[in-house]
């Protein structure tokens, strides 16, 4: 037995030599067509045109979630024009950015210049001064055009950034990516079973009830994971609530100025809207759970979830864009996004006639630079540089993500999915939570104050109802309000 | 040594059989699915994503072949094994050393606020705590600690975890005696310690330690806060899991890199670590 | 064989030199890796941050208070993370523990494939929770997992709860409780295993010459020769009641509160930490209660231990 695992070990050393010494020499630059005219060593992450001597280090830390190459073509680009001139970069690609990131913060040594994490709690760290002010970037003129950054900025990242310290407000961090979220479909199985675009909430209900009957049961048409939290259909239950109440009602909801934001009865409280999301949520999905969603939705992963889509296992799904990059690139299928079906009677109209579509895209992902960067300006000069137009198209066309900028995002070469996507944004206002009410920003009241609504009415669709959810709330709110406010003044 | 086979009861024959019975149950259960991801990790994403219990369609080595060449930071994978296992060895030695020292004098000597001690010693490992890893962090710099072996060894000095209360467990049952008829030929209490107690306590410290050195083994953060350029196979790893977390394939191979040298040692020198080794002592 | 009776020694120098040898590393790492780093969390606990001017201010017992509403306000989650919290402890304690205590002896008597089983009981322990997590929700998902699909094969397909064994509030916290029996006997073994080779051969063959069974050998000779750690493990169940989280949040997800998985490790990582500054010092009453909560549950266990589960020298 002994000679055998040690055979086994031998064997695994040498098959590991033979592949680590295959890899030596591959450290350095690889011919990568699109990084000509820098050097750039993978091992150390410098990238420099022509030379670093007497040049200043710009050190970008990312979250490697959207992959490296984006980040290594725009920096390039940057070093290549005149804007980059007096640089040479270092990229620091970090998987665990996003938890590592405050104690790097609050230590205050060591730091890059940029620091790029996933959606997270940022506004302590503006508060504790970690964080550079960055209303000269917001104001500076976008290089090569004619507009500010802040004019080009789309939706509400025009005041997300901003955060108070020693009671002044400021911006403190700086667009990233915008989400699209939604419902996606397989198109395969629409094409084949002539299954329409559902336009409305009924006709929604209509087709869940045409593919249970045109496929005898074998394909769901949901399917959604329900381990994450409220199984994301906050994606179309939020897009609902924009439709009923409109983005300035729903920026009103978000100041949280009294309890009574979160009163829901009559159609002028500022939470209506989200009473009949809930409503639509328990008629469409949580009265017919075991007809119109797949068995074992409940218990699945975001992973086993798409994997079930993936398989042809359930025709929709509620997700974001980003489920093309895990998992679906090389599904059998083909998949779309479709946007929002609206709500009869209750969704808004604009002023000519059509009714509003949104785009809820949940906590964004962002940039800072800490207040004790060493090369704080040209931080600033990298990230106004990726305001670009051609920059962002660039953006968009390596991660089939949008960034919250108007450009021309037609003009983008992406997937047919990411498209789809793309066009769903396009003919959208985009929305996510963004307060300043010190009750926000110190984690007291949130969106939801009563655990999630969607996996709470799932899971006990026999005794809970949308408006018993929504009482339940107000009541918890009401009685917790006082507290809350002793603990912020 | 016994030259005779003391034969079973059957009542204790049938014991035996139904135990075999569920631990080939339970080992069944506990194989499958190494086995399946052992054998996922030989296919390609697209294949795993229609055929996810099956075997390998068409046996991929990419994935195998993609871990063996990871590089991070200019570390590579022999690179990391090397570090693993300076710091795996390094670390369990430290922490058995600290940790065996406060066990066996909080069981064989009598002094003040021992009993406190203990109580401190389990109730803190209860308390979940808002401490500051930048407290460290920063101390760790000006010390000049950080990204050195040093910094990742004295963390792991600690004297008042679980290994802690395991060994305290252990020697508690270590007899004085021992250490009596030592101290009768002359023997002081380093000596006593050294040669007699810690050998006395050897198959504990040896289970201990094998469990210890695991969770050293597959630490990945303490390396990454305090040592990043000090790339283990575990940080390595973890990078992978992070950046293909949808591509399972690559994430089974990569954790085999962990998962199999681990096995192989444990299970050439199992016979080894479990066997009573009374060795020393007063004993013949 | 010597009982548990202690000599007391009369105290030398060179015995206090010792002491204060072999203490000094753990004791001043102790300070510095445990008091200094989280000194600040008992005055966190009467503090609250304020974002302005990010300043800790004096806020007396408001912390408490927001604890206590945030216990006692409809579908708190709390509740029932207190009560899946306590019932880990007993599950390790009155289920686990047990468990691994006869498997251990199985092997101690030398069931067949014994080498080879304590290799394969071994794995859990190697392999990172993650991977641990994933393969046991691959194994049990209603449409992919292999358990399913084998119990649709011989006509048990019914039993299959609609939500998935995770999904379900009558089945999630028993996958957790039953992960944790999957997953945490081998270490057991392990231990036990070293446990049970020091004790000496003589007295089980003299046992079994006398017509020793195998049962009456674990009850009354094994059991209580290695009973401080049986007790060692029986008390490190106690340290997992705030600290048990991995699991339940890699099984359960966001989730967890509504089929009742939710844990008390879980509120303090999802509500506190995950929060920001602000929240820190909820995170830090939370810790001062789990100290006085704590620190009596452990004497009093400590206390059953030793009366139960006397230490013996040999």
């Amino acid at each position: 037995m002994k000679k055998l695992v040690v055979l086994i070990l031998a064997t695994i050393l040498t098959l590991g030599a033979a592949f680590t010494f295959s890899a030596c020499g591959k450290s350095e630059q690889k011919d990568d067509p699109m990084l000509e005219g820098v050097t750039f060593n993978e091992r150390t992450g410098e990238m420099y045109k022509d030379t670093k001597e007497g040049k200043t280090r710009l050190k970008i830390s990312y979250s490697t979630g959207w992959g490296n190459n984006w980040i290594r073509y725009l920096s390039r680009d940057f070093l290549m024009e005149e804007i980059g001139s007096k640089y040479y970069i270092v990229l620091d690609g970090d998987s665990e950015l996003t938890s590592g990131v405050s104690s790097k913060l609050e230590a205050g040594i060591n730091l890059s210049d940029i620091y790029m994490p996933l959606a997270s709690n940022w506004y302590s760290y503006a508060a504790l001064g970690y964080l550079e002010n960055l209303d000269g970037l917001y104001n500076m003129q976008v290089p090569g055009e004619e507009v500010t950054i802040l004019e080009k900025i789309q939706g509400t990242w025009k005041d997300y950034g901003k955060a108070v310290q020693n009671g002044q407000t400021n911006y403190y961090i700086f667009p990233w990516n915008d989400n699209v979220t939604g419902i996606v479909y397989n198109k395969t199985f629409f094409d084949q079973y002539g299954w329409e675009i559902p336009e409305t909430v009924t006709e929604l209900k209509t087709l869940c009830q045409k593919i249970v009957e045109d496929t005898n049961g074998k394909i769901a048409p949901f399917v959604y994971p329900g381990t994450v939290t409220g199984g994301y259909w906050d994606f179309v239950g939020t897009n609902w609530w924009l439709q009923v109440t409109g983005k300035e009602r729903m920026d009103a909801f978000m100041k949280f100025e009294s309890p009574d934001v979160f009163k829901y009865d009559n159609k002028s409280d500022l939470s209506y809207g989200k009473l009949v999301a809930l409503e639509t949520f328990e008629d469409i999905i949580v009265k017919n759970r075991k007809e119109f969603t797949l068995s074992g939705s409940g218990s699945k992963t975001h992973l086993t979830a798409q994997l079930s889509f993936v398989q042809g296992q359930a025709a929709m799904i509620p997700t974001g864009s980003w489920v093309e990059n895990e998992s679906m690139k090389d599904m059998k299928y083909e998949a779309r996004m479709m946007p929002t079906p609206i709500i009869e009677g209750e969704s808004m109209k604009d002023e000519n006639g059509d009714y509003m579509r949104f785009n809820y895209s949940g906590q964004p992902d962002f940039m800072m630079i800490p207040a004790k960067a060493p090369n704080k300006e040209g931080a600033k000069l990298f990230l106004a540089y990726l305001s670009k137009d051609e920059v962002l198209k660039k953006y968009t066309n390596l991660t089939g993500a949008a960034r919250p900028f108007d450009y021309d995002i037609d003009a983008c070469e992406t997937s047919d999915f990411i498209k789809s996507c793309l066009e769903v944004w396009s003919n959208s206002t985009t929305w996510f939570e963004s307060s300043n009410s010190k009750l926000w920003t110190a984690n007291k009241v949130r969106k939801f104050n009563s655990g999630n609504p969607y996996t709470q009415l799932l899971a006990n669709s026999d005794t809970m109802s949308a408006i018993g959810w929504c009482a339940n709330e107000y009541s918890s709110v009401v009685k917790s309000w006082d507290t809350w406010l002793e603990q912020i003044s | 040594m016994r030259g005779y086979r003391i034969k079973r009861e059957p009542k204790d024959a049938i014991f035996i059989w139904v135990m075999f019975a569920i631990f080939a149950l339970y080992a069944v259960a506990l194989i499958y699915p190494f086995l399946w991801c052992l054998l996922n990790s030989f296919k390609e994403a697209e294949e795993f994503f229609v055929n996810i219990n099956g075997l390998p369609k068409q046996w991929v080595f990419t994935n195998w072949i993609e871990s063996f060449q990871l590089n991070v930071k200019g570390v590579t994978i022999a690179q990391m094994y090397l570090n693993s296992i300076i710091l795996t060895v390094g670390c369990t030695f430290i922490g058995m050393y600290s940790s065996s020292a406060s066990a066996y004098i909080m069981t064989k000597y009598d002094f003040p606020c021992r009993s406190m001690i203990y109580t401190v010693a389990i109730v803190v490992m209860m308390i979940p705590t808002m401490g500051s890893m930048a407290a460290m962090y920063k101390l760790y710099n000006n010390i000049g600690l950080i990204n050195t072996y040093l910094g990742i060894l004295i963390i792991s000095a600690g004297g008042f975890g679980t290994t802690f209360l395991l060994l305290y467990g252990y020697y508690k049952n270590l007899s004085w005696v021992y250490a009596e008829a030592a101290q009768i030929d002359g023997a002081g209490h380093f000596r006593i310690y050294f040669t007699i107690m810690l050998p006395m306590a050897l198959p504990a410290l040896t289970a201990v330690g094998i469990l210890q050195a695991i969770g050293h083994w597959n630490d990945y953060f303490t390396i990454y806060m305090y040592a990043p350029e000090k790339v283990t196979i575990a940080y390595g790893i973890q990078l992978i899991n992070a950046e293909n977390s949808m591509d399972l394939p690559k994430v089974f191979a990569s954790m085999m890199l962990s998962v199999l040298p681990v096995i192989a040692v444990f299970a050439a020198f199992q016979k080894t670590i479990m066997t009573n080794t009374s060795i020393g002592g007063v004993k013949g | 064989m010597n009982t548990s009776a202690r000599k007391k020694r009369k105290k030398s120098a060179a015995e206090i030199i010792f002491i204060s040898v072999m203490l000094s590393v753990p004791v001043v790492h102790f300070c510095l890796f445990w008091v200094y780093i989280n000194a600040d969390t008992l005055l966190m606990s009467f503090q609250k941050f304020n974002m302005d001017n990010a300043t800790w201010v004096y806020n007396g017992f408001g912390n408490y208070k927001e604890l206590w509403l945030e216990l006692t306000k409809p579908n708190s989650v709390l509740p029932r993370a207190i009560l899946n919290s306590f019932s880990v402890f007993l599950w390790n304690d009155f289920v686990i523990v047990p468990i691994s205590v006869t498997c251990a002896f199985a092997l101690y008597k030398k069931v067949p494939l014994g080498n080879v089983y304590k290799v394969v009981f071994f794995l859990p322990s190697i392999i990172s929770a993650t991977v641990l997590t994933l393969t046991y929700s691959f194994m049990f998902d209603t449409t992919l997992g292999s358990i399913p699909e084998l119990l649709r094969k011989i006509g048990l397909g019914d039993i299959i709860p609609f939500d998935g064994y995770f999904g379900d509030k009558a089945y999630a916290w028993w996958m957790v409780l039953l992960y944790g029996v999957w997953s945490g006997i081998g270490y057991n073994i392990v231990l036990l295993g070293g446990a049970m080779t020091r004790v000496p051969e003589e007295i089980t063959e003299a046992g079994q010459l006398d017509g020793l069974t195998a049962m009456k050998e674990f009850f009354f000779v094994i059991v209580p020769l290695i009973g401080s750690t049986i007790g060692t493990l029986l008390l490190l169940g106690t340290t997992v009641i705030f600290a048990y989280f991995l699991p339940p949040q890699l099984l359960l997800g966001g989730s967890a509160d509504v089929v009742g998985g939710y844990t008390i490790a879980m509120y303090i990582v999802t509500n506190v930490r995950s929060a920001g500054t602000a929240q820190m010092a909820q995170g830090a009453t939370l810790g001062v209660i789990c100290a006085l909560i704590g620190t009596p549950l452990v004497f009093i266990c400590r206390t059953l231990i030793d009366k139960y589960l006397p230490a013996y020298e040999y």
